[in-house]
């Protein structure tokens, strides 16, 4: 079958080595014209589904909230009674819930997420420790939000309980202090990691140079590396907070479910996340439930934006 | 030149605004080594990348004038049909990684989806692995994944991949300022003297010399 | 003088190191006792038994949770099925389009949806899917994960394409080889671990994920294998076995936490593995 004489294949010389049948089909093969045309086309559509899929859940938060926008306005906001009976809804208690469980969880998250950032990045970037370590932050960013949830009604319950009947306000365990709890727990892992990427990343002819002046680490933790690493760490905190505003499932076993303005800092509260996964197939009327979705719209966009600056502060720190 | 295998009328390549080639215009003999020489920067590599429309596909891409391959004008041709019948070995040595050494010769027909028996496989590989000095060194080797070539087995690899195809031109880019057009029936007597690739004298590639571009 | 400033800065040093080691410390009790509860109370009620029955009502002794284990596979199969082609799809179109104007919003759009909180998912899919079909379904769970993995599988998609080597491209298109064959065939196959990771990646996020499940999925005490109808997952039953007041149902709920536990660690280590292990050396 095949030949390895000099051959002339219309008009074209050849040393051929190969087979005719080859030749015929090196030469003449399809060009895939229309897979090529096919595949473009299922890869183009694919990008257009992932830019549609949030263009369509921006669009379809925004209708099923017509109702509620409509009829309620920028009261919805201020609004303090969340009462579905006589049919008034207003988020303000959840918003307040919201920000105070957040902000406390990431005041209690930032001393620890800088000192494991500092551990890993700076002090002890090597050896078993580190490993130790490291592993540990990245199992706890791995356990579901539910288990922690289960954890926490368990365990932490009665430990703030204690604490509450030992202060002396009236022991409910579960509430905003102990949502912020858990959810500082939940939330260090990530602005740990993305902390301590950027601390290792300090160049170390900086370190050396303020280390041959004299400097104890501590100086050049304070001096050298905390400034370089600035917005990389204000990125992870951010990145943080969006998790924390963002987090259902835990919150909603501890933070005792009420929709009243949290009093103080032990009161039972509920957050935005927390009150639609709590009341949303419970919903009848269809104002409760379109209230319920403006929530979640109210939620997309604020950890949306919150998101789009965290990555920015990231941008800003890798082009530096 | 009576017949020549390659022939590049009024040949302008550019990037953008940036001009490359312009006006370039020869003629390469068949069944001849012929090497384009100059400094780095003047277009060697593009005119080679122009030749077997690669240029073409990097953004902002523009060519003008004429190539002809055996009378045929490259640029009415369909890009990918051209491609298989003009080998090209780049600069850098670039195997695929995923795939073994024997794999890796016959890349162009796997992954043109051509079928092979297990004959025609055989003969291919042996053929072209010979033709490009590495038979003896990788015969053993076959269904292995070629990372633990060195540099120099793996370029040989590359150029084994290309003379599978039967090419009716091979194009080799070389680092140290030298282009080479070789036409597959010398590059038999060439091939294990790598010093014709890498470190050419003056006098011999003086020989082969037909142009310069700048 | 001199003397005592440098004996306080070094001082002041070593309180520094102390003071990161005792929080670094500190941070991870909490993952220790997490840890050791779960094993501790889930080894208690884990048994074949327990893997392989069905929930009982209150009162009655024994029980498991194979509903929900069923469930959680199906679940994720489903949500596979949709967003693994689909994300490899979409992550080829940005890193091959990168700098094209589709390719910015789509990337920008990839940071939101992995920013979206997954109560709000829940909401989505039940207004996409639960509302048009009347019914709380499998179905519809299946589209809320998909939605949560859609993201994590277009972006380590396109972050490992980003690191193939052009020449590798160049080598098969100057084969002659088609655009599409080159990407299928050479560039994809070459991208495998870093693809493998995020698609393993993906599993995990969605594995213990309940918001999303609460009005889609909704919840079974029954074994069902139909997608259109309402199915159990092992977080819906964690979250209503642990919010019960039944001591009983905590126990369930412990065993049940193990197993999602082991699941989604499991599944963190295979992504270890793969990574380190697949990689294609260029």
């Amino acid at each position: 079958m095949g030949t390895s004489a000099e051959q002339y294949e219309g008009g074209r010389f050849r040393i051929a080595d190969l087979p005719f049948r080859l030749l015929g089909k090196l030469g003449a093969g399809d060009d895939g014209a229309m897979q090529e045309r096919l595949f473009r086309l299922t890869l183009l559509l694919a990008a257009i589904v992932v830019v549609g899929v949030v263009a369509a859940t921006l669009v379809t938060l925004l209708i099923g909230s017509s109702a509620s926008l409509k009829a309620f306005g920028f009261s919805f906001l201020t609004g303090t009674t969340w009462d579905p009976v006589s049919g008034v809804f207003g988020s303000l208690p959840f918003l307040v819930g919201t920000l105070v469980s957040s902000l406390l969880a990431l005041l209690i998250c930032i001393p620890f997420s800088l000192a494991i950032s500092l551990f890993l990045g700076e002090l002890f970037r090597q050896g078993p420790a580190s490993t130790i370590l490291k592993s540990a932050v990245e199992l706890l960013a791995g356990i579901p939000s539910v288990i922690y949830g289960f954890w926490a009604l368990l365990a932490l319950v009665p430990i703030v309980r204690q604490l509450q009947i030992w202060l002396g306000v009236p022991p409910y365990g579960v509430g905003l202090f102990t949502a912020s709890l858990i959810l500082a727990v939940m939330i260090v892992p990530y602005s740990a990691s993305i902390g301590r990427e950027v601390i290792a990343l300090t160049p170390a002819e900086l370190k050396e140079a303020a280390y041959s002046l004299g400097a104890t680490r501590f100086d050049v933790v304070r001096r050298v590396v905390l400034p370089y690493a600035r917005s990389g760490i204000t990125a992870g905190i951010l990145l943080a907070w969006g998790r924390a505003l963002g987090e259902t499932m835990a919150v909603t076993m501890v933070i005792g479910n009420a929709n009243v303005l949290p009093s103080g800092l032990f009161s039972p509260s509920n957050t935005m996340a927390s009150v639609i996964a709590n009341e949303f197939t419970e919903a009848t009327g269809s104002l409760y439930l379109s209230s319920l979705i403006e929530i979640g719209l109210l939620l997309f966009l604020v950890t949306a934006v919150v998101n789009v600056i965290g990555k920015f502060f990231i941008r800003r720190w890798q082009t530096t | 030149m009576e017949n020549p295998v390659l022939r590049v009328e009024d040949f302008s390549a550019s990037f953008g605004q940036h001009r490359i080639l312009s006006e370039v215009n020869l003629e390469i003999e068949r069944e001849r080594v012929t090497a384009i020489m100059g400094p780095s920067g003047c277009g060697k590599t593009t005119l080679i990348r122009c030749i077997n429309r690669m240029h073409e596909l990097t953004a902002g891409a523009s060519v003008g004038g004429r190539v002809y391959l055996n009378g045929e004008d490259i640029y009415r041709m369909n890009s990918m049909l051209l491609r298989r019948r003009i080998g090209m070995v780049f600069q850098r040595p670039n195997p695929f990684p995923t795939m073994c050494i024997q794999d890796n010769v016959l890349a162009g027909y796997q992954l043109n989806g051509i079928r092979l028996n297990r004959d025609e496989k055989r003969s291919i590989v042996e053929k072209s692995l010979r033709r490009a000095a590495l038979w003896d060194e990788v015969k053993d080797d076959l269904p292995r994944r070629g990372v633990f070539l060195s540099g120099g087995q793996q370029q040989r690899l590359c150029i084994a991949r290309a003379l599978a195809m039967n090419p009716e031109i091979a194009q080799a880019a070389r680092v140290s300022d030298f282009t080479a057009f070789l036409y597959l029936g010398e590059l038999v007597e060439f091939g294990p003297s790598k010093k014709m690739f890498t470190t050419p004298k003056d006098q011999r590639t003086e020989e082969y010399l037909t142009g310069r571009f700048g | 003088m001199r003397e005592r400033s440098i004996h306080l800065r070094n001082l002041q040093n070593q309180a520094f190191v102390v003071c990161v080691v005792l929080l670094s410390v500190l941070s991870i009790i909490p993952l220790a006792f997490i840890l050791y509860q779960i094993l501790h109370n889930g080894i208690a009620s884990l048994n074949w038994e327990f893997l392989v029955s069905l929930p009982r009502p209150v009162g009655e002794e024994g029980g498991g949770i194979a509903n929900a284990i069923v469930g959680t596979g199906l679940l994720i199969f489903l949500a596979s099925l949709l967003a693994i082609p689909m994300g490899i799809a979409a992550g080829v179109y940005f890193s091959e389009n990168s700098g094209s104007r589709l390719s910015y919003w789509g990337e920008l759009s990839v940071e939101i949806l992995q920013a979206v909180p997954s109560i709000v998912i829940g909401i989505i899919a039940y207004e996409w899917v639960v509302k048009p079909l009347h019914s709380f379904s499998a179905f519809s769970g299946g589209v809320a994960l998909a939605i949560m993995m859609l993201p994590v599988i277009a972006r380590t998609t396109q972050e490992t394409l980003k690191l193939i080597p052009y020449s590798l491209k160049e080598a098969a298109l100057a084969l002659g080889v088609p655009y599409w064959r080159t990407l299928l065939k050479v560039v994809l196959p070459s991208a495998l671990s870093g693809i493998l990771t995020g698609i393993l990646l993906g599993i995990a996020r969605i594995a213990g994920e309940t918001a999303p499940l609460l009005f889609t999925a909704f919840g079974n005490p029954f074994m069902n294998w139909n997608v259109a109808r309402p199915i159990e997952s092992l977080p819906l039953l964690i979250f209503n076995y642990a919010t019960s007041p039944y001591p009983q149902w905590h126990t369930i709920a412990w065993g049940a936490s193990l197993v999602l536990v082991i699941l989604v660690l499991g599944l963190n280590l295979i992504t270890r593995i793969v990574t380190a292990r697949w990689k294609i050396q260029f």
